[in-house]
């Protein structure tokens, strides 16, 4: 039982660092861009809020990385 | 021009992962043995050809909205990722990528040099995780990058090319090739990956691009210019702190 949790768990973390990686803002950061994205198209054009919004969760990240290196 | 893009982005991107794998065999070569690196990198190309051939055709099946959205998410999060660890590499806050001192530690973590003709357990799994997992990155990009331009073919060719470069480059220098410059390329490629995943997810949600595919050279001068700034500001940041 110990050694199948160890393998499900060892899955997990390399799934985990595969998609989430080093900071899990910039995946909440793209899930939430397109999600604002996806509903601003309902009303208008929306291109512009993913053109910001990829940029700001980038610079976001990196002044998180900023912050732990002070 | 998105043909044009597809190799660059996984000529590039399959450069910089197959530089990192070969460092990984080269030291398990040196210390194991050759038959316990090649015998590990075999397994773990089969194994990433058995991924390639099973999530391909599932991927391209799926509806191209969908496949856009989910695809363009994933590569969006994926670029991303490259482009913090380059933009912060190139700004001074994270040391730079060093095949050299990574091959030394692989080298003392693998221990004594072993004589004999089988193949070496330890040695074996250090060099299968290492093609493997670098190798996961180049199958995840080309499966990707090929399924959603259902040009999984010509992604495979640019993914192929670099190999070849690679392995021949390896065979004649028989050291880590310490002289690629991969931050220069992880950028580029996280530029390439943000710009196609910022396209295609846009698509995905329902975003109408100006200009249609014109508007991918929009985006990339937009992804380039904002990492061109995130470096400037972060190298500020460091030199005020100095």
């Amino acid at each position: 039982m110990t050694q199948q949790r160890s393998w499900i768990v060892r899955v997990y973390d390399a799934v985990f660092d595969f998609l989430i990686g080093d900071d899990w803002v910039l995946a909440v950061g793209t899930v939430v861009t397109l999600g604002i994205a996806a509903l601003v198209s309902l009303v208008m054009a929306s291109w512009w809020v993913i053109v910001l919004g990829v940029p700001l969760t980038l610079v976001y990240s990196l002044s998180r990385a900023l912050q732990l290196k002070k | 021009m998105r043909d044009f893009f597809l190799v660059v982005a996984t000529f590039a991107a399959s450069l910089v992962e197959m530089v990192e794998a070969l460092t990984i065999v080269l030291a398990v070569g040196i210390t194991k043995g050759w038959k316990t690196a090649f015998s590990a990198t075999a397994t773990a190309l089969l194994t990433l050809g058995v991924i390639i051939i099973g999530f391909g055709p599932l991927i391209s099946k799926l509806p191209l909205p969908v496949l856009r959205l989910i695809v363009g998410g994933l590569l969006l999060i994926f670029g991303l990722q490259w482009l913090r660890k380059a933009v912060l590499r190139a700004s001074g806050l994270k040391a730079l990528h060093n095949e050299d001192q990574i091959f030394a530690d692989e080298v003392a973590a693998l221990g004594d040099v072993a004589t004999g003709k089988n193949i070496d357990g330890k040695g074996f799994t250090v060099a299968f995780k290492g093609v493997l997992l670098e190798g996961l990155e180049v199958a995840f990009i080309v499966v990707t990058f090929g399924a959603t331009q259902h040009r999984v073919g010509l992604a495979a060719l640019g993914a192929l090319a670099a190999a070849v470069l690679v392995v021949i480059v390896g065979l004649f220098v028989h050291r880590p090739l310490s002289r690629v410059p991969e931050n220069s390329l992880k950028m580029g490629v996280g530029v390439l990956l943000t710009s196609f995943g910022t396209f295609w997810a846009g698509e995905g949600v329902g975003a109408h691009w100006p200009g249609g595919d014109i508007a991918l050279l929009g985006i990339l001068a937009w992804v380039l210019l904002m990492t061109g700034l995130s470096v400037l500001w972060l190298r500020s940041k460091t030199v005020v702190r100095a």
